[in-house]
């Protein structure tokens, strides 16, 4: 007998001409609780599939108008999501392969006698599982498609909405998750969201920064102790394990936790089980791990600072935060909902940035991210006195003065590694108003490397040993002073060095 | 021209050519009685079942299970020598029997007079006058969309489309019936009747 719950099951089409098989299978598949319709030719079926959503497909192979075969064709090309089940009376390898390879569920060979019918009522119910598991994952995508925010998270870009997707699918779970990400990227955001599109948002959320508290401060806040555990511990106290049991933990920069203590949390993540500072007592928590770090943990684990199993504990899911460099299509977005909040906190009516302040922000690389972007717009907000936010009022001081230095790096194809590597360098090196050191910090190179590019750079000495007619010029101001001598002669020794490498050749 | 061919190979492709369009027809019938006698099973094994729910797909079940013994006849009577002087009017009817369910699921029609059945017999060889036979009805149902197969007062086969498309005979198959003895001929300007005379 039919099982109710199949009524809520998607809709059956059977696409075949014969109508004593069509009457009989809607009558065998209705028998068995699904609800059916029959189109009597391939250019019905595809008319149906079209205006209404069917789940499976049970088509005949040969049909007038339109075979099986071009209907699959049209199915794929259309993307019409169904399972499509072909019932063929010439079941040869071929029309079999065929078949499967344009993406049908599986054939069938006629005559359908009770073993075969057997076998598609057994067919049917996974076809629909298959599909009902897609449609999800199409109605997940294209709820995120389009989609600017995600709970505390703001962005629209490719990366950020694989971001929400991954949070999505892992918020249900109890997974451990490791988010991982730059400093300013919003790692905590994401746990947030984590927590609260899980079962537990209803339970607490305790956020933890490891690298912010001492070694023992830490751990009394993470298990806890027992009155007299220690001198001064006149009452006892319940640790963060405990008091967001039913909720989720979110630990920040987790590499810089203590050796020690990386133990107890692994003991506590496998176990479920805590024990207070001077107690004896187990304790039973319901928790969900949520860790993040900026570290590079390949090098945290090889240099012991991060215990691998304990990596391997928390990294059952993990997500890569983009830093907002590599998702510049945010940066208005971003920009323009912080300008909106802060003029409205202070109580200050700016509209929007003019030309040249967007021009910045957006060419601008944000090596401190959304957090570096949300400041720069407080700061603006609170300095400008017009209605919009100029350049000068966006642009940190330190940076001022070289406004006119682009700050993308334009590689033409056929530069060689050494060419991109120096005018990257140039570039950040203008950037940072000559700033050697900071170039250095900046490009993650040594003081030395940036001084060595330079002094090529302005030799006119490239990695094919030919002279750099634009280098060639300013080497007389460049080789002392440029790198050496203050900022100023060094940042316009530079720009005049940039200036003249875009002029074409005579 | 070449060598007519000999009539034996011409009536194996007619007759591969003739079960490769009934097959499916062959094939459907035999669904479609499986299929409805599935659910007069699993209806009948239920206690509230009435006679209504199941006697729709009983009858069904016995018109596909006739169109079965229709067509296995006729694809049998095909395949067994024919006893001779042969019944042209049979082999006719047989032929049409199994092409005409796959025409009718082309959009086509084949259309067999009744007087056809008492066309008579010939003393050309069963081989011949099938084979001729069936290559003409093939040459016309490939070509349109309702064929009709008459007898004229000559007591000739008549194969008309009409729809006026030209029916095609090989001029290999023509030769090889005029061997046997069997005239084929246009018979219409636009060449859409072909008129096929037995040797009595």
């Amino acid at each position: 007998m039919a099982p109710s719950t199949k009524n809520t099951n998607p809709k059956i089409l059977i696409a075949d001409d014969e109508a004593a098989i069509t009457a009989g299978l809607s009558a065998i598949l209705g028998d068995d609780g699904y609800a059916v319709d029959v189109a009597p030719d391939g250019q019905n079926a595809l008319e149906r599939l079209s205006a209404e959503r069917y789940g499976v497909v049970l088509a005949d192979l040969k049909m007038p108008k339109l075979d099986g075969l071009g209907l699959l064709r049209e199915l794929q090309q259309r993307q019409i999501p169904t399972e499509c089940i072909i019932i063929t009376g010439q079941a040869t390898v071929d029309s079999a392969v065929q078949a499967m390879q344009q993406g049908a569920y599986d054939y069938i060979e006629k005559p359908l006698n009770a073993e075969k019918l057997n076998r598609l009522k057994a067919l049917i119910p996974k076809a629909i599982e298959k599909f009902n598991v897609q449609q999800k994952n199409r109605e997940l995508t294209s709820r995120l498609e389009g989609l600017t925010h995600y709970a505390e998270l703001t962005g629209e870009s490719e990366s950020m909405r694989e971001v929400y997707q991954v949070i999505e699918a892992v918020a249900s779970s109890t997974a451990s998750v490791l988010i991982l990400g730059e400093s300013g990227t919003g790692k905590e955001l994401v746990a947030r969201a984590v927590h609260s599109k899980s079962d537990r948002a209803k339970g607490p959320f305790f956020a933890l920064n490891c690298a912010a508290l001492p070694k023992e401060i830490l751990e009394n806040e993470l298990f806890g102790h027992e009155k007299g555990a220690f001198t001064g511990s006149t009452n006892e106290k319940p640790g963060a394990f405990e008091m967001a049991s039913g909720g989720s933990i979110f630990l920040d920069e987790v590499a810089e936790m203590a050796p020690d203590i990386q133990v107890k949390l692994l003991r506590a993540l496998e176990t479920r089980q805590v024990r207070r500072l001077g107690g004896k007592k187990e304790i039973t928590v319901d928790i969900r791990i949520i860790a993040a770090t900026n570290k590079d943990l390949q090098r945290a684990i090889a240099s012991g600072e991060l215990r691998e199993d304990l990596y391997y504990r928390l990294a059952v899911v993990q997500i890569d935060l983009p830093p907002l460099r590599e998702r510049s299509q945010d940066i208005r977005l971003l920009a323009s909902e912080f300008l909106v909040r802060y003029s409205g906190q202070n109580n200050k009516k700016i509209s929007d940035f003019d030309a040249a302040a967007w021009d910045w922000v957006l060419s601008y690389h944000w090596p401190g991210n959304v957090r570096e972007l949300k400041n720069a717009v407080e700061r603006a907000v609170i300095m400008a006195r017009g209605t919009t936010i100029g350049v000068s009022d966006i642009m940190p001081r330190h940076l001022r003065g070289t406004q006119g230095t682009p700050s993308a790096v334009t590689i033409q194809v056929g530069a060689t590694v050494q060419d991109a590597r120096r005018q990257l360098v140039l570039r950040t090196f203008s950037s940072t108003a000559g700033d050697v050191a900071r170039t250095a910090k900046l490009l993650g190179v040594s003081i030395d490397d940036v001084r060595r590019d330079m002094a090529a750079l302005i030799d006119g000495t490239h990695s094919d040993g030919k002279d750099a007619e634009d280098g060639a010029e300013s080497s007389g101001e460049g080789k002392s002073g440029g790198i050496a001598a203050p900022r100023e002669k060094a940042g316009s020794a530079v720009k005049r060095t940039a200036a003249k490498k875009r002029q074409p050749k005579e | 021209m070449s060598n007519p061919p000999v009539m034996s190979e011409l009536w194996l492709d007619v007759l591969n050519r003739v079960c490769g369009k009934a097959a499916h027809e062959l094939k459907g019938a035999l669904n479609g009685v499986s299929v409805n006698l599935e659910v007069v099973r699993s209806r009948a094994d239920r206690p509230d079942t009435v006679a209504s729910a199941v006697s729709s797909f009983a009858a069904a079940a016995s018109t596909q299970l006739e169109a079965v013994i229709s067509l296995s006849d006729a694809l049998l009577a095909l395949g067994r020598p024919a006893r001779e002087p042969v019944d042209i009017g049979l082999a006719v009817r047989h032929l049409a029997t199994l092409l005409a369910p796959a025409a009718r699921a082309d959009g086509r029609r084949l259309e067999v007079d009744g007087a056809v059945s008492d066309i008579g017999r010939s003393m050309a060889s069963a081989l011949a006058v099938r084979a001729t036979i069936g290559t003409c009805l093939l040459s016309a149902i490939d070509a349109s969309t309702h064929v009709r197969c008459l007898v004229t007062e000559e007591q000739a086969l008549q194969i008309t489309s009409c729809d006026r498309a030209t029916i095609e005979v090989d001029a290999g198959v023509v030769a090889a019936a005029e061997a046997a003895g069997i005239r084929v001929e246009h018979t219409s300007p636009a060449g859409n009747t072909i008129s096929i005379t037995f040797p009595r």
